[in-house]
């Protein structure tokens, strides 16, 4: 008996925690797609995604997670430097996909997984005649579920800028690394598409 | 003043003219479109107007009709002869009389027939009918009853034949079109963005910008010639298509089609082991099924044989009767004196005698029968090969299907990720050719994978034409994987 109660205990935690960060990106998504339904520009869907986008993303985790060992060497200051003009970065990379008049149909593809206090929210994003599959990878952080890595089409953004971040680090340190940062945010926008 | 009229009147030609043109455009008879929804629209349209399904229709009436006569045999056979006509009395000379001493010896005066009186002419006729009832034949009736029923199952296997044959062709040509219509909007997604990528080669060479290669204007003139290439094979594809749907709907040249974007996807189907396939070949596939038919009827056919060495039974009967408004019938139809009525009926036995030829058509119908039992075998086996390469070819198509997905999945994360290291990347190493080497990949993987699902589509057509039974629907469990 005491196992059977046990076993209900844990599936139904188990759904709980599931349903948070889905609700999360649920939410987040609804927004994101009546921005982009009703404002008439794309300077406006860009901006108010942009503030979305910083109200469910942990920009602190996903700086750690990208530097990951280099992480540990930076110092405070350093820390909240990289911080920032990382998510300038981000902010650059992920929203210039939004545009106005570009409806979005979003699905969520598979279960939710959880795993401690990590989770995969997998979602296909539709938008014109571009699909693709966008998986959210959230933390806790405190008691709400924040974003700290998304996979486009199984590119991670967090490993992509890892590869780059560390072999500029390793070798030219990170004044380097900021300041390549810093041109890449002041150069144009688009380059091939 | 006239010049101006004769100028008027030009212009008034001119006018007039192209107002006669434009009403006889708008008079011309335009081709109704034929619009195609869906593949099961496409597959009853095809099913109604088809030829070849109007052909194994008529085929079947046929052979109904011949089992409706079979069945007719067991009841009586009436044969009815009506005559009538006019005709003269004979002619007598009252003054002319002649005296006949008969056997008693008395005597007897008649007047001297002179022939036909044509001056008055009278009514005759004459009914007969004759009947017969097949008693007992040793079976030569049910027999023919019988092969007559095999008939109709052989008109049947043979509609069923057509409507498979019908439903492949249709089916191919329909996913032939869904792959051209994707084809299509891949080549147009690869050919912006190679214009794109050459716009700004262009720009960089205008420039004099230092991240300029001549290879990669070398390496985009190749891709260009690739994405051609699949423009070349699809505007193939699309025209045999368009033409194989055109065929089986019984369109006319001039009549446009409308096919909608169909979007193509893999049937749903996983393809099971081959014995089922083999069950289901056994059981329903309509040449099988017709050559069984076929063995039967060639079994009966020696039944009906060795019949013939025994004679048939059978009542027989007839009737006459026979009027006129005369007594002297001597005419063509009559040498009656008297006005006639009679019948009768009477058992019969009917035997040919025949028994050498007997024998030898019994001999020929037993080995017809052998030769179509063999044949039966030889036909199973060669079917049997057919099904294991397609059986083979289908399961490959799905692995290979699989196979190209991943293949394509990861084409397009390679293409994202490039396309991320290079416009939102720090990285100086992210070079231009690299997003370019990764576009075409993806274009080549995505049109791989396109076919791919066309080829399996294929494959699983024509396993379902093979078993004579559509395999996505009546599907077979699932336990082994080819060799």
């Amino acid at each position: 008996m005491r196992f059977l109660l046990t076993s209900l205990f844990v599936v139904a935690s188990g759904l709980a925690s599931a349903a948070e960060p889905k609700a999360v990106v649920e939410g987040k998504v609804a927004e994101i797609k009546a921005i982009v339904a009703t404002d008439k520009t794309d300077e406006g869907v860009r901006s108010k995604v942009t503030a979305v986008f910083e109200s469910f993303t942990d920009f602190e985790e996903f700086s750690r997670q990208t530097l990951k060992t280099a992480w540990d060497k930076l110092t405070p200051p350093q820390k909240a430097l990289f911080v920032d003009k990382y998510r300038q970065l981000l902010h650059k990379s992920y929203i210039k996909h939004f545009k106005a008049n570009r409806p979005l149909e979003v699905v969520f593809r598979t279960e939710v997984e959880v795993v401690g206090d990590k989770a995969l929210v997998p979602t296909s994003v539709t938008s014109g005649d571009t699909k693709a599959d966008v998986d959210y990878k959230l933390t806790k952080s405190g008691e709400t579920w924040k974003v700290y890595d998304l996979e486009i089409d199984a590119v991670s953004l967090m490993r992509s800028y890892r590869k780059q971040f560390t072999k500029i680090y390793e070798t030219d340190g990170f004044d380097a690394l900021i300041k390549k940062i810093e041109e890449r945010i002041a150069k144009g926008d688009t380059k091939i598409n | 003043m006239r010049r101006s009229e004769r100028r008027g009147g030009a212009r008034f030609d001119r006018v007039g003219l192209s107002r006669l043109i434009a009403v006889l455009v708008a008079c011309a008879p335009i081709a109704a479109a034929e619009e195609i929804p869906s593949l099961e629209v496409a597959l009853q349209k095809a099913l109604a107007r088809s030829p070849l399904m109007r052909a194994a229709g008529a085929s079947l009436e046929a052979f109904e009709a011949q089992y409706r006569e079979a069945w007719w045999s067991w009841w009586p056979r009436m044969d009815l002869k009506v005559l009538a006509t006019v005709i003269p009395p004979q002619a007598e000379d009252a003054d002319n009389t002649q005296v006949v001493i008969d056997s008693t010896g008395a005597n007897t005066e008649y007047r001297v027939v002179t022939g036909p009186d044509i001056t008055d002419w009278n009514f005759w006729m004459k009914v007969d009918l004759t009947g017969y009832v097949p008693l007992y034949t040793f079976g030569k009736l049910s027999t023919l009853k019988e092969m007559a029923e095999r008939g109709v199952d052989v008109g049947h296997e043979a509609r069923r034949l057509a409507e498979s044959e019908l439903r492949f062709q249709v089916s191919r040509a329909w996913f032939g079109l869904a792959l051209a219509q994707e084809l299509d909007l891949l080549i147009e997604d690869g050919e912006d963005k190679l214009k794109k990528a050459r716009e700004r080669l262009e720009k960089l060479e205008e420039e004099d910008d230092p991240e300029f290669d001549q290879a990669d204007l070398f390496r985009l003139r190749m891709y260009e010639a690739q994405v051609r290439k699949i423009v070349l094979t699809n505007r193939h594809l699309k025209g045999v298509s368009q033409t194989g749907l055109r065929v089986a709907l019984g369109l006319p040249e001039a009549e446009p089609l409308i096919v909608p974007a169909i979007g193509l996807t893999a049937l749903p189907v996983t393809v099971g082991p081959i014995d089922c396939y083999v069950d289901k070949l056994a059981r329903h596939r309509p040449e099988l099924r017709m050559k069984r038919h076929e063995a039967r009827v060639k079994g009966i056919e020696v039944d009906r044989k060795w019949a013939d060495f025994w004679p048939d039974f059978f009542l027989a009967g007839s009737f006459t009767y026979a009027y006129s408004t005369v007594e002297q019938q001597d005419t063509a139809f009559s040498s009656t004196v008297f006005n006639a009525l009679g019948g009768g009926a009477a058992l019969g036995m009917k035997l040919d005698l025949d028994y050498p030829g007997k024998v030898a058509r019994y001999q020929r119908a037993q080995a017809d029968h052998e030769r179509v039992k063999a044949e039966l075998e030889v036909a199973l086996g060669l079917i049997r090969v057919e099904l294991d390469d397609v059986w083979r070819t289908a399961t490959g198509q799905a692995e290979l299907l699989g196979v190209q997905e991943r293949a394509m999945k990861a084409a397009r994360s390679m293409l994202v990720l490039r396309t991320q290291e290079y416009e939102n990347g720090v990285d100086d190493s992210a070079r231009f050719k690299d997003v370019l080497d990764a576009a075409v990949g993806y274009l080549s993987q995505k049109s791989e994978w396109l076919s791919a699902t066309y080829a399996f589509n294929g494959a699983v057509l024509r396993l379902s034409r093979l078993v004579g039974e559509d395999v996505v629907t009546a599907r077979c469990p699932l336990t082994t994987t080819p060799d």
